[in-house]
């Protein structure tokens, strides 16, 4: 079973990689000139974006919510976790990770943080308001993906399980609001990229001295 | 598409042009961010609107999902093959005309949502594809098209005639000269060969003239060669508001070509928001080409001129407590954010920041063309609260905007929430403070 869901999975990733740089591609489209004279510099433009800029210090969201911004951040952590063992799986199955107690609590935090981030789409009236079925699929899939792999972490499940539920989350990843995976760094680097052309990027004193 | 096609589109045309419209604007600008956004709904408190009214149909997130659902229709997988699943909706006419109030009545396109935004998706350029989305359908509102009408009838927002402009210039040229004893102070109107041609907001000529005759002092007391054009001197673009890419192009070309017949070696934009993006970063861009010659703020112009000793400033002619408003055109989309900071400090005695400001500035309610568009005037008056509180906690007199539009906003703002402030632009106070020797 390790073997076909090794395949499987495999398969799912490259399906994932293929559909991601496909809609980079289409996203780009024909590309755009920009036939204004530049006055700033783009690459500090995009390295701020991915900087400073997200600190709380220069974005209101993250001052204002920083508890769902922690939240946040934890649930992105499981989730880099598993997709990490999920890897290891695929390219070397017997590999034993000795610190295995801690990957488990690490993903155990993620997995609360899940269900908080799903309970609050759920309550809240604005998030519901402005929902669509991916927006749970999205989460519960997320959800099941760091379960499976505290599972397997554990011994209740196998690994070609653990595999089965990985390649499901590799071939949905690219379909729904997941692949924000992909665009959260392309959008950023672009809004980046386009601000630092026109000088606005980086700030230099921010915006709240 | 014929301007009758515009008056009297048919369902079929209205989809046909609204999904030609959303591929053109995709080009390596929306798409990115389209796929990026994963309504977290943070960006909520980030936009004046939702601030004021805080209703889930003005949170950022879900103005820009309403765009979002088309884009996913035609441009994504899953939209395609199961659309109920990620919200996807087709084009259709009613679709179309509920999004009216949404990108044009509940959107300023200020971009702070965009700023703040916690992924980085650029909301304020998913909100302008739904102009162009609408303009190319022919549902900008009559009234913000009225004045685009008349920039592309007349060549200017306000359709000041030629003679009007002309009669003006002359009597603030009077008025000058009186008040600064210098004979040969005056308005430049039509002088070819002068290094600088110099665009202004039509309102300055109309309502704003103390405006314009500083500006014209201060040109004075630096020496500079300058002129206006009596035809094609409008700084303002309202085709950028509406969202019609096609006639910006043509107001932005014209203006340009006369400049140029005028012997122009430098462009200066008086103080104006979204004057500024459209000419310097915008207007390139809906013309497809780079323009012959430079294009500047009058900003940088006059900070140049104090930095270099050019004119002469006393400080102490401008006493009262002066605070900044940000035009989020010029501030956010275009970069200009220091030198309106380094002219105040350098030209008042007590000069204060706004909190927040530069580019965490809130929009004064008046961006986006609402200033035009009657229908939402509650709303806008409304949303400008936040700017009426950023005001009043500085303890200011004068609100200095290098922007005429917020300047509008901001004088209703003073008489709605009761202020009791003056609105002034920057070169008022830069004339204000200069030295008596000059």
């Amino acid at each position: 079973m390790l073997t076909t869901a090794r395949i499987l999975a495999s398969l799912a990733i490259l399906w994932m990689l293929f559909l991601l740089v496909y809609q980079l591609v289409r996203a780009r489209g024909t590309g755009r000139r920009d036939y204004s004279a530049r006055a700033g510099d783009t690459i500090r433009g995009m390295l701020y974006n991915f900087t400073w800029a997200m600190l709380p210090s220069h974005k209101e969201t993250v001052r204002l919510h920083p508890f769902e911004f922690t939240v946040g951040v934890l649930m992105h952590i499981g989730i880099f976790i598993a997709i990490a063992k999920a890897l290891i799986l695929i390219i070397v199955p017997a590999f034993n990770i000795p610190i295995s107690y801690v990957l488990v609590i690490l993903l155990g935090i993620s997995v609360f943080c899940a269900i908080w981030l799903l309970m609050r789409r759920i309550i809240s009236l604005n998030l519901r308001f402005m929902s669509n079925p991916d927006d749970y699929v999205s989460i519960v899939l997320s959800l099941v993906f760091m379960l499976s792999a505290i599972a397997q972490e554990s011994g209740f499940i196998d690994a070609g399980v653990f595999l089965i539920v990985s390649a499901i989350v590799f071939f949905y990843l690219p379909l729904g609001k997941l692949k924000h995976a992909l665009f959260f760094f392309v959008a950023r680097a672009d809004y980046g990229a386009r601000l630092g052309y026109r000088g606005t990027y980086p700030v230099r004193n921010g915006g709240s001295v | 598409m014929t301007e009758q096609d515009r008056k009297d589109p048919t369902a079929a045309d209205d989809v046909a042009v609204a999904r030609e419209t959303l591929l053109e604007a995709l080009n390596g600008l929306g798409a990115y961010h389209m796929h990026a956004c994963v309504k977290c709904g943070l960006c909520g408190e980030t936009c004046h609107i939702y601030k004021t009214d805080p209703v889930p149909e003005n949170l950022p997130g879900y103005k820009a999902s309403r765009i979002i659902s088309h884009f996913q229709r035609y441009h994504s997988l899953l939209g395609r093959a199961m659309p109920s699943l990620v919200g996807a909706k087709e084009f259709t006419s009613a679709g179309l005309d509920e999004l009216v109030d949404i990108v044009y009545g509940r959107c300023t396109a200020c971009g702070r949502c965009g700023i703040n935004c916690s992924i980085g998706a650029d909301i304020g350029t998913i909100m302008r594809i739904g102009r162009f989305i609408l303009a190319e359908t022919g549902r900008v509102p009559k009234s913000l098209q009225a004045v685009v009408d008349n920039q592309l009838n007349t060549g200017n927002q306000m359709a000041i005639k030629p003679e009007e402009l002309m009669s003006t210039a002359q009597w603030l040229s009077e008025d000058l000269q009186l008040e600064t004893g210098k004979p040969d102070a005056k308005i430049h109107v039509d002088e070819p060969g002068k290094r600088i041609v110099y665009l202004v907001n039509p309102r300055e000529v109309k309502f704003f003239p103390l405006s314009l005759s500083a500006a014209a002092g201060v040109f004075h007391a630096a020496g500079e060669s300058w002129t206006m054009s009596s035809k094609f001197y409008d700084v303002t673009n309202y085709g950028m508001y509406s969202g019609h890419n096609e006639q910006a192009a043509e107001i932005t070309e014209q203006t340009i070509e006369e400049a140029i017949k005028l012997g122009a070696q430098e462009i200066i934009l008086s103080e104006c928001g979204h004057g500024f993006r459209s000419y310097r970063w915008e207007g390139p861009n809906w013309m497809r080409k780079e323009y012959p010659v430079p294009v500047r703020s009058m900003l940088d112009l006059m900070l140049e001129y104090i930095e270099t000793g050019q004119i002469k400033i006393d400080k102490a002619k401008n006493t009262d407590r002066v605070t900044l408003h940000d035009p989020c055109n010029l501030v956010r989309w275009g970069g200009v954010v220091e030198p309106q900071r380094k002219i105040l400090r350098a030209v008042c005695t007590d000069y204060v920041e706004m909190i927040p400001n530069r580019e965490q500035n809130f929009c004064c309610g008046g961006g986006g063309g609402m200033l035009s568009m009657s229908e939402y005037g509650d709303r806008r008056v409304q949303s400008g609260r936040i700017k009426a509180e950023q005001i009043r906690a500085t303890g200011a007199k004068i609100v200095a905007t290098p922007c005429h539009n917020c300047a509008d906003q901001l004088l209703e703002l003073n008489k709605h929430y009761k202020l009791g402030i003056e609105v002034q632009a920057v070169c008022e106070l830069v004339f204000n403070a200069l030295a008596d020797s000059v």
